[in-house]
């Protein structure tokens, strides 16, 4: 079953003449972690952006869970992690998460209960009551994760989850993923543009440039195919852009 | 429900712990609603109480310059020395070193000249009558009286003080002109009995400072100052509610409440109650120091309004303003400056035209015509409806217009700029 399918969607904005997205179709299937690749600029936020509605696109389709992409249910189902620290510096880790939590309609039990396991498996409980303008980025990055999984989605896709966090928190953050993935089946879709981190997480992982999917494998394969050590030559092989 | 419930108590925390903005929103509308009332009221004081300091040299020690001295004695705002040893020089550099606030340099030959001019005046007109004419007094004949003042008296005192001393000079021409024409006609001095009923004054005027039910009312610079001010602290919250809505925009937050099952209209609903209950407590602490603080430190108290209910109702009206702007305000803004300068400033110029700082009726026509633009300035006029008029809600019928009117554009521009902003 596909979690996600896209089908020729493509995207213009005002301010510039190409395309940001330009008739992309791609599928993701349920239980998988899927790699979105590219460099900067390439369509991939505003890819992700088109998925959770964030955005109108101009064209083509898009299915969550056989569901269309706009239907208010799909939201209970899907978690965003975006790029920016979608958070309220002035609370603690704790108030933040009561209140997405309640956004999300978890009873207040249950709600608190699920915010001490996520605190405590993202290594946060220490803190739990300190304001998040003391905290490094990386464990603001563990937050954002956290206020994303509250309610167990189905489909979780992270915008780029480890740009300028610490070995630790990053180490937290992917093994927490894998787990999610292997545990829970969460089906997991990730921007990037760190390749060795993309090589070692995702099952297969399309390479998005100039708002067109360039090809979609596994990383093995793609190593395969263009005969390279590693994803990285393959990206550089594709794109010819640094990353 | 519960969702609104979440969103107004997270506003309540972030506000909680803004405590530079909370010191903007509650202990500033305080010190100046305490502070500029104290200053209003000395003011007040100072013409009812303390007299003006006058200075009186009189070198021409005639009739006529001792009654001139009597009468202005009998002005009681005027506390009159008189120092007719002063040289004209020496008054003049005392008043300059602020010495003497007031110097009336009464010159030699005043008498005569006032006695002269009168008779001449008394002799014209007998001479129209008769159809004859009667010689002019030559300009180089004049004496003044010089009024020397303190510079740095403002100019309604200044006016204040040349016009009541206009009066008494031309109340005692004028007798003396009647009395020379009494003579003229009748061949006989004037009595005494006709001369005193000539130094009389009768009062033409009844001053009466009544609310709409016709009871009298006196004001104070509490009954001016405390909603002055109220609605400046309540209209303050655009700096707070703009760097709130700003930051949300920033930090994403926004953002990840779009993709959460909640309705935006929500979210901004949270803001607007949350907003406006900070509008309530600021009114709570303004009055609860107009009432409980104010009779302590000698100012004049306040008195409840007529209309509890009118009062909530307009106060709520201020609030919804105040905060329909601060949310455009914080929707428009791309930056913490133009927010937190933006905002402000805005409300200061609103306030300026709206007749916080200087009642309306004393700034320029165009000013005034201007007024009618400032949300602060229906909402002062409102409260002073409330408060000094008594005015039921039906009287403030217009207001209440106004002020729906201008949430309603300022919710529907803050709804078109976040669809624009791409945010909802």
């Amino acid at each position: 079953m596909n979690a996600i399918s896209i089908e020729h969607i493509s995207k213009s904005y005002p301010s510039s003449d190409e395309k940001a997205l330009d008739d992309v179709t791609l599928t993701i299937k349920k239980g998988s972690i899927v790699g979105i690749l590219g460099p900067n600029g390439a369509g991939k936020t505003t890819l992700i952006s088109s998925i959770v509605h964030l955005i109108k696109f101009d064209s083509g389709n898009i299915t969550v869970l056989n569901q269309p992409h706009t239907n208010p249910a799909i939201k209970y189902k899907l978690g965003l992690v975006p790029q920016e620290y979608a958070l309220y510096f002035e609370l603690t880790p704790f108030e933040n998460l009561v209140y997405f939590g309640r956004m999300l309609n978890i009873p207040k039990r249950e709600l608190v209960k699920k915010i001490d396991e996520l605190l405590e498996v993202l290594g946060l409980t220490a803190v739990k009551n300190n304001r998040l303008k003391t905290f490094s980025g990386g464990m603001k990055r563990r937050v954002n994760l956290a206020a994303s999984i509250l309610n167990n989605p189905e489909i979780l896709i992270l915008d780029e989850p480890t740009v300028g966090v610490d070995v630790q928190s990053r180490a937290v953050i992917m093994n927490y993923l894998k787990q999610l993935n292997e545990v829970e089946g969460m089906t997991i879709v990730y921007t990037s543009h760190l390749m060795a981190e993309a090589q070692d997480f995702c099952r297969f992982v399309y390479i998005i440039d100039n708002g067109k999917i360039v090809v979609g494998d596994s990383p093995k394969n793609l190593m395969n195919t263009y005969e390279v050590k590693n994803l990285e030559e393959v990206f550089l092989k594709l794109t010819g852009k640094n990353k | 429900m519960k969702k609104l419930f979440a969103g107004i108590k997270k506003e309540l925390i972030l506000l909680g712990r803004d405590k530079a903005g909370l010191t903007l929103l509650f202990l500033m509308p305080a010190i100046l609603v305490v502070v500029i009332t104290m200053v209003q009221n000395s003011t007040f004081q100072l013409m009812k109480d303390n007299l003006i300091p006058v200075v009186i040299v009189d070198k021409d020690n005639s009739a006529t310059s001792k009654n001139l001295i009597s009468e202005i004695a009998k002005i009681k705002e005027f506390n009159i020395t008189v120092k007719s040893t002063l040289s004209e020089e020496n008054l003049n550099k005392g008043v300059q070193k602020g010495t003497y606030k007031v110097g009336v340099f009464v010159p030699k030959g005043f008498g005569d000249f006032t006695d002269n001019t009168s008779n001449v005046t008394a002799q014209q007109i007998i001479a129209s009558i008769n159809d004859k004419t009667y010689g002019e007094i030559s300009k180089s004949d004049t004496v003044r009286i010089q009024l020397i003042f303190d510079p740095v008296m403002k100019l309604s005192f200044r006016t204040a003080i040349k016009e009541g001393m206009e009066n008494i000079i031309t109340g005692m021409a004028t007798k003396q002109m009647i009395s020379t024409l009494y003579a003229e006609l009748t061949d006989r001095e004037i009595p005494d009995k006709i001369y005193k009923l000539l130094s009389q004054k009768p009062h033409y005027f009844e001053e009466k400072i009544k609310d709409n039910n016709g009871q009298t009312v006196i004001p104070s610079s509490t009954l001016h100052n405390v909603p002055a001010w109220s609605v400046f602290a309540m209209f303050f919250i655009v700096m707070g509610l703009g760097t709130n809505i700003l930051y949300e925009k920033q930090q994403g937050s926004f953002m990840r409440l779009r993709t959460l099952p909640v309705s935006f209209m929500n979210v901004l609903l949270a803001k607007v109650i949350t907003y406006i209950m900070v509008c309530f407590a600021q009114i709570a602490v303004i009055l609860a120091i107009a009432f409980y603080v104010f009779p302590s430190i000698g100012l004049p108290t306040m008195e409840w309004p007529p209309s509890m209910i009118t009062f909530i109702i307009i106060t709520f009206l201020i609030a919804l303003a105040a905060t329909s702007y601060g949310m455009l305000v914080g929707t428009l803004a791309t930056t913490i400056a133009q927010a937190s300068a933006f905002g402000p400033i805005s409300v200061m110029v609103l306030a300026a035209i709206g007749g916080v700082w200087v009642p309306t009726f004393a700034m320029p026509e165009f000013l005034q015509k201007l007024s009618i633009i400032s949300p602060l300035n229906w909402g002062l006029e409102s409260y002073y409806g409330i408060f000094i008029r008594h005015s039921t809600i039906l009287d403030l019928g217009t207001y209440v217009l106004l002020f729906i009117m201008f949430s309603i554009c300022c919710f529907s521009f803050t709804f078109a700029s976040l669809k624009k902003q791409g945010i909802i």
